[in-house]
């Protein structure tokens, strides 16, 4: 055991060395937004070849007893390197010159929030999600193709909603298990009025309960990128999901309990109730009246088997609006709406991504385009 | 829009669990064997300090999942209620056989402050079979996260 300790450590502490060797290299090409996070990913170099020399130090000391020890610290800092190695370093060694979009939209976030102001971020791609951190820099994914564009980069703003959630986690917290009390007397009541879906059965309205914790936490982040990105956090979401096929309209009883966010057409639903609340009736409506249209094209019959009720509708609603108050996400504000797609491109993000939504949703064909001038407008005037 | 959130929050805190308990471990077997250890009191207690706070809250976990088996578990994310689960599923079915299911988190808690060498030990014990828990609560985050080769 302790020969393959050691050999374990060495190869660890090789395979730093050549991790801090490429982030050396890295340093002579990334731009501004890149460096502090360059400068979290070194001194995550250093930790990790600290706790290797620890472990070989430690081996060296003889004693049998604490060799199992020094094994699971062994493999928890070989995780760490592995997670660092995978997710995070790739993060300053990916780096070309189309991430620039990407970093500005996401360094004008975190500036326009205390709790994120001095947070290093970079991005990664993959599927639209986050590695919400509070003491290391934040990871966004996001597909190739979106990166390079405006129209979903809305979707970031979601994404940043767990990361707001992070930050207030102990209130967040309390929220929504009140939600979940409320959702659960719901739940009662209805067997007691005799509703369908078997809720007579203790275990699985225990289920419906706890799988709002993670549903309350999606339908809050979707509010949070509509509370700063408005139509165009609503037209992203909408029309990247909408077209993915059957299993965003419907799932079936069992696989709810499987589910980690709610079926995307409740997610459509909430965020055009929050889009009526602040007054955009018409886009709500719109919004909706595509989704239902796809469903019946479908043969979809809305149904959440219980898990959703109208019943439980104000009770969301207002848990959604206390974690916003807690939040605090920067509100788009009227004039970012913009009123005419001749507007000058613009060097306020939802400004011009709200812009980019409505020329698209006027004349695709012509789209490209423009979107290629209002790009190189707001990486220049950066 | 993917999941990662709550791996990544799942991972991290393992961790730094797994971390806190080996250095806890190593501390205390190099104290029990009569050598001394100062370069490692300080990251000992501040480990300490994190196993406190996480056993605080895997007792009150385990009190609301054991109270009402059927009932649900509130504000907790869906890996937090699979630890506690599997954590009183395992102290059920070891039955006496392990110290785990001897005593409460609480009771763990209560014996990080011991300076008496046989409850030391006894924690030691203990640590080593929560620690078991945690790296197998562990492996399906990082096979999320890592993926499979």
């Amino acid at each position: 055991m302790r020969g393959l300790l050691q050999v374990s450590n060495i190869d660890l502490l090789r395979e730093v060395e050549r991790a801090w060797r490429a982030l050396e290299a890295a340093r002579a090409v990334i731009p501004p937004e890149l460096e502090g996070y360059c400068d979290w990913a070194e001194k995550v170099c250093e930790e990790i070849r600290q706790a290797v020399r620890n472990n070989l130090a430690d081996i060296a000391l003889g004693i049998d007893e604490i060799l199992v020890d020094i094994l699971s610290a062994t493999q928890e800092t070989t995780r760490s390197f592995h997670v660092f190695n995978q997710r995070f370093l790739s993060g300053v060694l990916r780096f070309q010159l189309s991430d620039r979009l990407c970093l500005r939209l996401l360094k004008w976030l975190h500036s326009e929030h205390a709790v994120t102001r001095d947070s290093p971020m970079s991005i990664g791609d993959g599927e639209f999600s986050i590695w919400p951190a509070q003491d290391t820099p934040v990871l966004y994914a996001m597909p190739p193709s979106a990166q390079r564009g405006l129209l979903y980069l809305p979707l970031f703003f979601h994404e940043f909603g767990h990361l707001l959630y992070k930050h207030h986690e102990p209130e967040m917290d309390d929220l929504v298990k009140n939600l979940q009390r409320a959702i659960a007397d719901r739940l009662l009541a209805g067997t007691q009025r005799g509703d369908d879906y078997d809720l007579s059965d203790l275990v699985y309205r225990k289920t419906i309960v706890e799988t709002w914790f993670e549903w309350t936490q999606e339908i809050f982040c979707d509010a949070v990128g509509y509370t700063i990105g408005g139509p165009a956090f609503a037209n992203a979401f909408a029309v990247y999901m909408r077209m993915r096929g059957r299993g965003e309209y419907h799932a079936e009883r069992d696989e709810l309990a499987l589910c980690s966010h709610p079926v995307t057409w409740l997610r459509i639903k909430l965020i055009a109730d929050r889009a009526r609340q602040s007054g955009a009736g018409p886009e709500a409506d719109e919004l909706e009246r595509s989704w239902a249209v796809i469903a019946a094209a479908l043969g979809v019959t809305e149904d959440y088997y219980g898990y959703f009720e109208q019943t439980f509708l104000d009770d969301v609603r207002q848990t959604v609006t206390d974690m916003l108050t807690e939040a605090g996400p920067r509100e788009l504000r009227q004039e970012e709406l913009g009123s005419s797609d001749t507007d000058a491109p613009s060097n306020s993000p939802p400004h011009l991504l709200n812009q980019s939504w409505r020329r698209f949703l006027r004349d695709p064909g012509r789209y490209a385009a423009w979107e290629d001038l209002a790009i190189r407008g707001f990486l220049e005037k950066q | 829009m993917s999941t990662e959130w709550l791996s990544a929050r799942s991972f991290e805190q393992d961790q730094e669990l797994i971390s806190a308990i080996n250095t806890l471990c190593i501390h205390l077997k190099i104290r029990l064997r009569g050598l001394p250890d100062d370069g490692r009191a300080e990251a000992a207690a501040t480990a300490r300090g994190k196993l406190v706070l996480f056993l605080d809250a895997l007792e009150r976990i385990t009190a609301e999942a054991a109270q009402s088996e059927m009932g649900p578990l509130l504000g907790r994310d869906a890996r937090q209620r699979q630890f506690a689960k599997s954590f009183l599923s395992e102290r059920r079915r070891l039955g006496k056989r392990k110290r785990l299911s001897q005593r409460s988190p609480q009771q763990i808690r209560n014996l990080l402050g011991s300076s008496d060498a046989d409850e030391q030990r006894l924690l030691v014990a203990y640590l080593e079979e929560l620690r078991m828990l945690l790296e197998r609560h562990i492996h399906a985050d990082t096979v999320r996260i890592l993926g499979e080769i």
